[in-house]
């Protein structure tokens, strides 16, 4: 009888370890998207006055689809080229990183994340820079004569480098793709090398080795890093204002004018409403998709 | 919004504050977007903003402290960024009249400062943290007649005299009861000659297909649209539906073109320097600071430019209303505003600045010979404020000039 109460005991220890977890779900989590959802459903009858009605207005969300469909559109090509693009850059750094780096290994690693130190905005800034007329980026591409041959592969329009969407996409790349390296390199190293060897002896290919085992055991590095580089690069804004022009904006902007310049704060949140369903909803698909037991059991 | 700026942030504006006049960050949607959703929201939810103390609405007429919001780079200061440096304009306002200053440079763009501070806090009946805060004129106007504002103790700001003549009939304050404008400027066309092949002197010179794609305009409605109306005739001081919607039209239409890259605050000034636009719609102070040597030239369109004029308002409710005037009146003597235009390089509301900065003599009598600081007569007819607009005009203009920006 006391033993079994003990163990009752032990068993809800780990709930209450829970609280502040929760806590903080509750506090910072649900009670916002509680007001947001209030906010996306009501009406301001003047526009200028601090005052809302809650009066289901449905229409604050078809409205907002209907005016914003190219940015949500826009938002989620960007991000999803710019995911994509960061894999691609970010799998073969990793993957150098976690098997043929050795004792150079900490010190590449700390180089990757130097640049990370700097704000975000300057890091950004410094592109419009690097990439404008008189950057080094242009300079280089007009003494080797090659503008003609980047503008035909779509690098640059018009000679231009900045202000295209070509400039937002590498933008977005750019400012995110540590995360991307980094929890691809987490699952690599994490892989016994016992694994590759078996391999070996059973007269795989290096290049089976990598398609049979290296591959599925770093999916779940692929998928963690997907998920911190899309997400935010969805939402991003920076990059299409500054790197961007007039037919490049993206949704978060016009959610903050929505809120900033016309003060109709229930189609923002409407509009902010919608955006983070799409990407839920987006997110458990893909997770669906690539089968990550391994990350969810 | 400067306290949530990032250190490094806020001192790369520091070394750019010549360029940076002000909406650098606000319009850009820089940090300051990204953070503003947060607090707005919570503001929204009718929830106490840190920045307001309930209480009546009756004010009051207190004379020890005064707190000051106002845009950046707009008043004297030392390299350092300190406000109250020996000989700077707080620093003797202070010795003279006693009243301790608090200065803020929290006021970055008009929509914002209204959505986060004048709408939630002003309008639930509560004190804003401030005594005089600087909206430009048609934000002023419009919590002018939201009745948010405090009438000025006139009797108190013997040197309101001092105010430039064309300040006094305007329709939405006659006399200039409850505002003291603090700074002026004109909204025209910059370009760069060596990349337009010669002088602009037409804001249709921006429609030309010539400056495809390299041309930038403002974000600001007023501006961009204003100037736009001036190209097709119409006159942006009456404000007509119709011919707004006729700018729209043009303005979207240059913008499905290509002709128009991109709509900008006035991150437009990196831009010419670094020679990404050929021209753009800009504003005179920005490129009265510009290093002459870049060979930016300015000009106010043949057809009209805008006139705009940032303002002093006391928000209703506020406890420091004697210690406000002593201010209005001390920046209204033509010796001390003489010393801000000095710093800010904007045209001065207040008479008798430009022959105090000739007896000032050296670079600040130079000043008083600048056409952007001083515009001749000519000039001046040309120069127009865009017309009031009703609430319901204003939100639907708005919203469809924000959907072409994009």
């Amino acid at each position: 009888m006391a033993a079994e109460g003990t163990l009752r005991k032990g068993r809800k220890a780990p709930y209450g370890l829970l609280t502040p977890g929760m806590l903080w779900l509750v506090l910072f989590f649900l009670v916002p998207m509680w007001t947001l959802l209030r906010i996306a459903l009501s009406e301001k009858p003047n526009a200028f006055l601090p005052d809302y009605e809650l009066t289901w207005k449905w229409s604050n969300f078809s409205h907002a689809i209907d005016r914003f469909q190219p940015e949500l559109v826009r938002s989620f090509a960007y991000a999803g080229i710019a995911t994509l693009l960061c894999i691609l850059i970010g799998y073969p750094l990793a993957y150098f990183l976690a098997f043929k780096a050795g004792r150079f290994r900490s010190i590449l690693l700390g180089l990757i994340m130097v640049p990370f130190f700097t704000s975000f905005l300057i890091r950004t800034i410094a592109w419009q820079t690097i990439l404008g007329q008189q950057g080094p980026a242009l300079g280089l591409l007009r003494a080797l004569s090659l503008v003609s041959v980047t503008d035909a592969i779509g690098l640059t329009q018009d000679g231009a480098f900045l202000n295209t969407p070509q400039a937002v996409i590498g933008g977005l790349t750019y400012n995110f793709v540590a995360f991307m390296i980094l929890p691809i390199y987490v699952s690599l190293e994490k892989i016994d090398a016992r694994l590759l060897d078996a391999a070996r002896d059973l007269y795989s290919t290096p290049a089976a080795a990598f398609r049979k085992i290296v591959l599925p055991l770093s999916l779940p590095g692929v998928f963690a890093g997907t998920l911190l580089t899309f997400i935010p690069a969805a939402g991003d804004y920076i990059n299409a204002e500054l790197l961007g022009n007039v037919k490049t904006g993206m949704i978060g902007s016009q959610i903050s004018k929505l809120f900033l310049k016309e003060s109709n704060y229930p189609e923002a949140a409407a509009l902010s409403f919608i955006f983070m369903a799409i990407i839920t909803i987006g997110v458990l698909v893909y997770a669906r998709i690539l089968g990550t037991e391994e990350l969810t059991a | 919004m400067t306290e949530h700026l990032d250190p490094e942030l806020a001192a790369a504006i520091q070394m750019a504050r010549r360029l940076s006049r002000r909406r650098f960050l606000a319009q850009a949607g820089l940090g300051a977007g990204a953070l503003a959703l947060g607090p707005s929201l919570l503001a929204a939810c009718g929830g106490s903003s840190d920045s307001s103390s309930d209480g009546s609405s009756s004010g009051g007429m207190g004379d020890k402290e005064l707190r000051i919001s106002n845009w950046t780079a707009y008043i004297d200061q030392d390299d350092d960024g300190n406000f109250d440096a020996p000989g700077s304009t707080i620093a003797l306002f202070q010795e003279q009249s006693g009243v301790k200053v608090t200065y803020k440079e929290d006021f970055n763009d008009n929509d914002e400062y209204f959505n986060k501070n004048f709408s939630p806090i002003l309008g639930k009946g509560k004190t804003l943290s401030a005594d005089i805060v600087m909206p430009t004129y048609w934000m002023a106007a419009r919590i002018v007649g939201l009745d948010w504002v405090e009438e000025l103790l006139l009797d108190q700001i013997p040197n309101h005299e001092n105010l430039d003549d064309s300040y006094l009939d305007l329709a939405w304050d006659p006399g200039a009861k409850h505002h003291m404008p603090w700074q002026a400027g004109a909204t025209g066309i910059a370009y760069d000659p060596s990349k337009t092949g010669g002088d602009l002197t037409s804001i249709n010179d921006l429609y030309d297909s010539k400056l495809k794609g390299q041309v930038t305009f403002l974000t600001e409605m007023r501006d961009t649209v204003g100037l736009t109306m001036f190209g097709m005739g119409a006159d942006p001081a009456k404000a007509d539906v119709s011919d707004i919607d006729a700018a729209l039209e043009k303005i979207q239409q240059a913008t499905d073109d290509g002709q128009i890259l991109k709509f900008t605050g006035n991150e437009y000034l990196r831009s010419l320097e670094n020679g990404d636009i050929a021209a753009c719609i800009a504003w005179s102070g920005d490129i009265a600071q510009l290093d002459p040597e870049l060979g930016i030239k300015f000009a106010i369109p043949e057809e009209g430019g805008m006139q705009w004029f940032d303002t002093m308002v006391v928000p209703k409710g506020s406890p420091n209303q004697v210690a406000a005037a002593k201010w209005m009146d001390f920046v209204y003597d033509p010796e001390n505003a003489a010393r801000i235009t000095e710093y800010v390089q904007y045209m001065s509301p207040v008479k008798g600045v430009k022959e105090a900065l000739e007896a000032m003599g050296g670079d600040a009598a130079a000043l008083a010979e600048n056409p952007l600081l001083f515009p001749d007569e000519e000039t001046t007819s040309r120069l127009k404020v865009f017309g009031e607009l009703s609430q319901e005009d204003e939100i639907d203009i708005q919203s469809r000039f924000n959907d072409i920006t994009g």
